[in-house]
C-alpha cells in the first residue's frame, strides 16, 4: 500500500513536472529575431543602424508595452545609475580631454508594421533607483496591445556615439568592442518563470556592480566597416561583401543566443581551430599571435570536459578575443558565442591568466547563456557555478596545487586561490547570495557570488559524492538550459536528486542552503584539546575483607581514558567526521551533527591517542582555517614548522646580504 | 698572454685566500645567520604556538599560508618595524665588517685582529663613502625612473606593451651597467681609503677610475662575479634535485651565503692585487 501511494505521488509529481514545463517553456512561442543593419563610422565614432525586431506576446493577456535596455546611456552623464553607484574613471576627469568622451544611444524613428510613427510612445524609466537622469531602460507605450500569441514587428532606426574605454565596451585607438551596443529587449517573464506570479517585464537599469539578463532570440547582424577592418562577432559569418571602394559589409547570423556581441580592429588576425563541428576562431593583435595555442588546447580541454558533464555545445562557432593592451578594459568578458580574454606578451607559461580566462568566459556559455539565469538579480547562479566549473576543470588540466600559478618557487591551485579570495575578505558576511548585484557592498560583490557559492558548491559536492554532483549538474543543465530558472529551481534539481539517490541526506539539503544561499554565517571547527590519562586496574580489598588485590602493573591490563574536545568556532553548521588514531594503531572514525559549540569525545581503550583530525578527507572546504583541524600528541615540532622556519630564515638572511650591494 | 696568466694567477690566489679566510668567513656568517635568527624570533615563537600539537600537512601548500594569514594574522604584527630596524643594523654591520675586511687584505693578515682595528679604525669613512654611494644609486634609480617615463605611460595610449618590455630590457641593462662600474668603483675606493693617507676623499674617489681604466680591474671583477654566480647555480641545481627535505635545503641556502660572502673578500683581495701587485 505504502508502495503504492508512493507510485501515485511520483506520477502525480510527474505530471505536474510537465505541466509546469509545458506552462513555462517558450517552445510553441516564436523566438524574438533581431535583423540589424549597422554601419560604423571611424571617423565621427558613431553607429548608425536600422533594426528590425519581431516579439510574440508569450501571455494569456495583452501586453501594452514593452522595455528595452539602452546600455550605452550609462555612459551619457555623470548623473546615470552606473556612475553615481561606482567610481568615476580617473581618465574621464575634465582635465586633459580634448574632446567629450560621453556617449549614449537613441531612437531616432520607430514605427510598427503598419507604418504606424511610434516616436512619440518613447519614455525612459527608472524602475530600480527612480534616478530620473538614468536613462538605460527606455519604456514604448504601444497604441494597441498586443494580444496574447501575437506578434509584433517593430522597425527602428537608431545612433549611438561609441564611449571612449568604458567598462566593457567603446573604442581605443583603432579597436572597437561593441557589447550591449543595441536597443535591447528586457524579458518578458511568464507566471511561473522565476519569482513571476503575473506576466511582466523584467528589465533592470545598468548598474555598477553586475551584468545582464536577457531572452533567447535569433539574430542576424550586418555591419558596414571600413574594409581594411576585420570583424570578430558572436555567431557565424554568412556573407562578407564589398559595398563601396572603402567600405566591406559583414553578415553574421546565430540563433537561440541571450545577446550578440562584436568587434573589429583592421589589425586582428584570425587563427582558427576546431572541437568536433564547432570552429574555434581566435582574434588578436599580431603581436600576441603565438599565444594561440594555449588558447586552443586550453578551449578544447574545457569543451571536452562540459561536453562530458553537462551536454554538447551547440553552436557552430566560438570566437575569442583578446584585445590589445589599450583595449583591455574589454577584456575577461563572456558574451554568446565570443568571449573576450587578455594576455600579455611577456606573461610566462607558469602564469595562467590566458587558459583561467577563456575557460572561465567558455564555462558562461553554459551557465549564463544557455541556462539564461538573471545576472543581476542572481548573480552568485551564473558567476559561482562558473567559477566552480573553473575550479574543476583547470584543476584537472593543470593539477590542483598549480593550475593558477606555477613559477619558480609559487604555486598556486585555482580552487585554493578562490577559496583565499572569500575567507581573507573582510566583507564575506557582509551579505548572502540572495543580494541582487548592485545591493552588495563593493568589494564583497565579487568574494561572496563568484568565491562562496564555489566553496559551498565544492563542499556540496563532497558531501554528496562526485557521481551524484555530475548528476545533478547534467539534470539540472539538460531541464533549463534555454530558458530562465532561478535559485528554487536549482534548489529542488538537488533536493530530488539528493532524496532519491542520498542516505546520508534523505530529507534534501534544504538545511544546507538555508546556510550558505540564505545566511552569511561562516565555518570553523577546531580541535583545541586532547588528553590521555592511565587507569589503573583496581586495587585493595575490593571484593572481600580477605582478598586485598595488589596494584598490578601490567600494562596488558592497563586502560586509557581519553577526551577530546572539538569546538564549533563560526555559527554555520556541517556535519563531522573525526578520525582518531591510537598508539597500538587502531584507527576509529566518529561522525558528528557539528550542532553543538563544543563536543567532548570519550573513549576507554587500551592504547592512549596519538592524534584526532576532524574532516580528514577535507569535505568540507568551507571551513575557514584547515590548521587547527587537527590534533596530536606525539610531537610538538612538526617538519612543517621546521621547513617554514628553515625557509624564512635562508630567505631572511639573502635579504639581509643583499644590503652589501650598496656599501 | 702574459697578462692574461697574471689576471688568471690573481683571480687563483684571491680565492684560494677567500676560502682559507675561515676564521673572517665564519664571523661574517655568524652575524648573518645570528640577525637572521634573532629578526624571526616573534614569527617563530608565533608560529610554534599556532602550530603546536597540530598534525602536518603533506605539503605545504597556499592553502596552508592563507589559513595562517587568513587567521592569524596577529603573526605578521610588529614583523614589519623589526625588520626595518635589522635592516638598520645590519647595513651598519656590512659597513664595519667590509672596512675589517679591506684591513685584513691590505695587511695580508689571517688573524681577526686587523678585521677588528679596521672594522674601528676606518668605519666613519666606509660610512660616508657609503652614504655617496647610495646618493649615487638614487640618481641612477631616479634617471631610470625617468627614461621608464620617458613618453607614454598611460595603457590606454599605448600600441602594445611591447614598448614597456624593450623599455624595461633597455633602461634595466643599462642600470645594471652602470651599477656594475659603480660598485667596481666603491670596491676600488674601499681599498684605496684603506691605504692613503690622504684626507682628500674626493682626490682618491676621482684617481679610483683611473686605477679602474688603467688596471682593466673591469675583467677582474666580472670574472669574480661569474665564478661566483656559476657556483650558486651549481648550488641552485643541486636544491632543486633535493626538493624533498627541508633540512637539506636549508644547508644548500647556507652554502650559498657563504659563497657569496667569499666572493665578497675574493673579489677585494683581487681587485687589491691588480692594484698593488706584490
Amino acid at each position: 500500500m505504502i508502495h503504492n501511494v508512493r507510485y501515485i505521488l511520483a506520477l502525480l509529481f510527474l505530471i505536474l513536472a510537465l505541466a509546469g514545463k509545458c506552462y513555462t517553456s517558450d517552445n510553441t512561442i516564436p523566438r524574438t529575431t533581431y535583423q540589424t543593419n549597422v554601419t560604423l563610422d571611424t571617423a565621427t565614432h558613431m553607429l548608425s543602424a536600422e533594426t528590425i525586431l519581431t516579439w510574440t506576446n508569450p501571455d494569456h493577456k495583452p501586453v501594452d508595452h514593452m522595455l528595452f535596455h539602452m546600455y550605452y546611456n550609462a555612459f551619457k552623464n555623470s548623473n546615470s545609475t552606473f556612475f553615481t553607484e561606482g567610481t568615476f574613471p580617473d581618465f574621464l576627469t575634465p582635465s586633459g580631454l580634448d574632446e567629450c568622451q560621453w556617449s549614449y544611444i537613441q531612437i531616432d524613428q520607430i514605427h510598427d508594421s503598419n507604418l504606424t510613427d511610434l516616436s512619440s510612445q518613447i519614455s525612459y524609466i527608472q524602475p530600480d533607483d527612480d534616478n530620473l537622469h538614468d536613462q538605460t531602460v527606455l519604456r514604448l507605450d504601444l497604441p494597441t496591445p498586443i494580444p496574447p500569441g501575437q506578434s509584433i514587428q517593430l522597425t527602428y532606426k537608431w545612433s549611438a556615439k561609441i564611449p571612449h574605454i568604458m567598462p566593457r565596451t567603446g573604442y581605443n585607438k583603432e579597436y572597437y568592442f561593441f557589447a550591449q551596443w543595441f536597443p535591447k529587449l528586457g524579458v518578458y517573464e511568464l507566471p511561473g518563470i522565476r519569482y513571476a506570479t503575473q506576466g511582466g517585464w523584467n528589465c533592470h537599469q545598468y548598474h555598477a556592480n553586475g551584468e545582464y539578463y536577457s531572452d533567447f532570440a535569433d539574430y542576424t547582424v550586418t555591419m558596414q566597416v571600413p574594409n581594411d577592418y576585420r570583424v570578430a562577432s558572436s555567431g557565424q559569418l554568412i556573407q562578407k561583401t564589398p559595398v563601396d571602394i572603402n567600405t566591406n559589409s559583414w553578415t553574421f547570423h546565430v540563433d537561440n543566443v541571450i545577446d550578440f556581441t562584436w568587434s573589429t580592429s583592421p589589425h586582428f588576425i584570425k587563427q582558427s581551430d576546431s572541437y568536433k563541428d564547432t570552429q574555434i576562431h581566435f582574434y588578436t593583435y599580431p603581436y600576441k599571435q603565438n599565444i594561440a595555442d594555449r588558447y586552443f588546447r586550453a578551449l578544447k580541454f574545457c569543451m571536452k570536459y562540459l561536453d562530458t558533464h553537462l551536454g554538447p555545445y551547440p553552436y557552430p562557432t566560438i570566437s575569442i578575443v583578446d584585445p590589445p593592451i589599450h583595449g583591455m578594459f574589454t577584456g575577461g568578458m563572456e558574451y554568446p558565442t565570443l568571449i573576450s580574454s587578455l594576455s600579455f606578451t611577456f606573461l610566462p607559461e607558469g602564469l595562467r591568466t590566458p587558459e583561467t580566462l577563456v575557460m572561465h568566459e567558455f564555462i558562461h556559455q553554459y551557465f549564463m547563456q544557455m541556462v539564461a539565469t538573471h545576472e543581476v538579480e542572481e548573480p552568485w547562479m551564473d558567476e559561482g557555478f562558473t567559477t566552480y566549473w573553473e575550479g574543476r576543470i583547470l584543476d584537472e588540466y593543470l593539477g590542483q596545487s598549480s593550475s593558477m600559478i606555477d613559477y619558480l618557487e609559487f604555486h598556486v591551485g585555482t580552487k585554493e586561490f578562490n577559496r583565499s579570495e572569500f575567507l581573507a575578505n573582510p566583507l564575506n558576511q557582509s551579505g548572502p547570495n540572495t543580494l541582487k548585484s548592485y545591493e552588495f557592498q563593493a568589494s564583497a560583490y565579487g568574494p561572496i557570488s563568484y568565491n562562496k557559492t564555489a566553496l559551498w558548491l565544492q563542499t556540496l559536492e563532497r558531501m554528496i559524492g562526485t557521481p551524484l554532483m555530475d548528476k545533478i549538474w547534467k539534470s539540472y543543465f539538460t531541464t533549463w538550459q534555454f530558458r530562465h530558472p532561478c535559485r528554487q529551481d536549482f534548489i529542488d534539481v538537488v533536493n530530488n536528486l539528493v532524496i532519491s539517490n542520498s542516505k546520508q541526506f534523505p530529507e534534501g539539503m534544504d538545511w544546507y542552503f538555508d546556510q550558505v544561499i540564505y545566511g552569511t554565517s561562516l565555518c570553523d571547527y577546531a580541535i583545541t584539546d586532547i588528553t590521555s590519562t592511565t587507569l589503573l586496574p583496581p586495587a585493595g580489598y575490593i571484593t572481600s575483607l580477605q582478598d586485598c588485590q595488589p596494584q598490578s602493573h601490567d600494562s596488558t591490563q592497563q586502560l586509557y581514558n581519553s577526551n577530546i574536545t572539538i569546538q564549533r568556532l563560526e555559527d554555520m553548521i556541517l556535519p563531522l567526521t573525526v578520525k582518531v588514531i591510537f598508539d597500538d594503531g587502531t584507527v576509529l572514525y566518529d561522525s558528528l551533527s557539528g550542532a553543538q559549540p563544543v563536543v567532548n569525545l570519550e573513549y576507554l581503550t587500551p592504547s592512549p591517542i596519538i592524534s584526532a583530525t576532524i574532516d580528514p578527507d577535507t569535505i568540507n572546504y568551507l571551513d575557514a582555517n584547515l590548521i587547527n583541524n587537527s590534533y596530536t600528541l606525539k610531537s610538538s615540532k612538526n617538519d612543517t614548522e621546521k621547513s617554514i622556519t628553515y625557509y624564512l630564515q635562508s630567505k631572511v638572511q639573502h635579504i639581509l646580504e643583499f644590503l652589501s650591494l650598496l656599501i | 698572454m702574459k697578462a692574461n696568466n697574471h689576471s688568471r694567477r690573481v683571480i687563483s690566489n684571491a680565492w684560494t685566500y677567500a676560502i682559507t679566510q675561515w676564521q673572517l668567513l665564519s664571523i661574517l656568517y655568524l652575524a648573518n645567520l645570528l640577525l637572521a635568527y634573532l629578526l624571526l624570533s616573534p614569527l617563530r615563537y608565533a608560529l610554534s604556538r599556532v602550530l603546536a600539537n597540530r598534525l602536518q600537512p603533506d605539503t605545504i601548500s597556499f592553502t596552508f599560508f592563507s589559513d595562517l594569514y587568513s587567521n592569524q594574522l596577529y603573526l605578521f604584527h610588529g614583523q614589519s618595524a623589526l625588520i626595518i630596524v635589522g635592516l638598520v643594523v645590519y647595513l651598519l654591520w656590512l659597513i664595519f665588517s667590509s672596512a675589517g675586511i679591506s684591513n685584513t687584505i691590505i695587511q695580508s693578515s689571517t688573524t681577526l685582529r686587523d678585521f677588528w682595528i679596521g672594522g674601528c679604525t676606518y668605519f666613519f669613512c666606509y660610512l660616508r663613502l657609503t652614504f655617496y654611494m647610495l646618493l649615487i644609486l638614487g640618481c641612477i634609480l631616479f634617471l631610470a625612473a625617468l627614461g621608464y617615463n620617458f613618453g607614454e605611460t598611460n595603457v590606454f595610449m599605448i600600441e602594445s606593451e611591447q614598448i614597456f618590455i624593450h623599455r624595461a630590457i633597455w633602461i634595466s641593462t643599462a642600470v645594471a651597467l652602470a651599477f656594475t662600474f659603480v660598485k667596481l668603483w666603491n670596491d676600488t675606493l674601499k681599498l684605496i681609503i684603506a691605504r692613503s693617507t690622504s684626507t682628500w676623499f674626493f682626490r682618491d674617489a676621482l684617481s679610483t677610475w683611473r686605477f679602474i681604466v688603467q688596471k682593466r680591474l673591469i675583467s677582474t671583477f666580472i670574472i669574480n662575479v661569474i665564478i661566483a654566480i656559476l657556483i650558486i647555480l651549481a648550488l641552485l641545481y643541486l636544491k632543486k634535485i633535493v626538493n624533498s627535505s627541508a633540512l637539506l635545503i636549508f644547508i644548500i641556502s647556507q652554502v650559498i651565503m657563504i659563497v657569496r660572502l667569499t666572493y665578497k673578500v675574493a673579489n677585494l683581495k683581487s681587485i687589491n692585487d691588480r692594484l698593488y701587485p706584490s
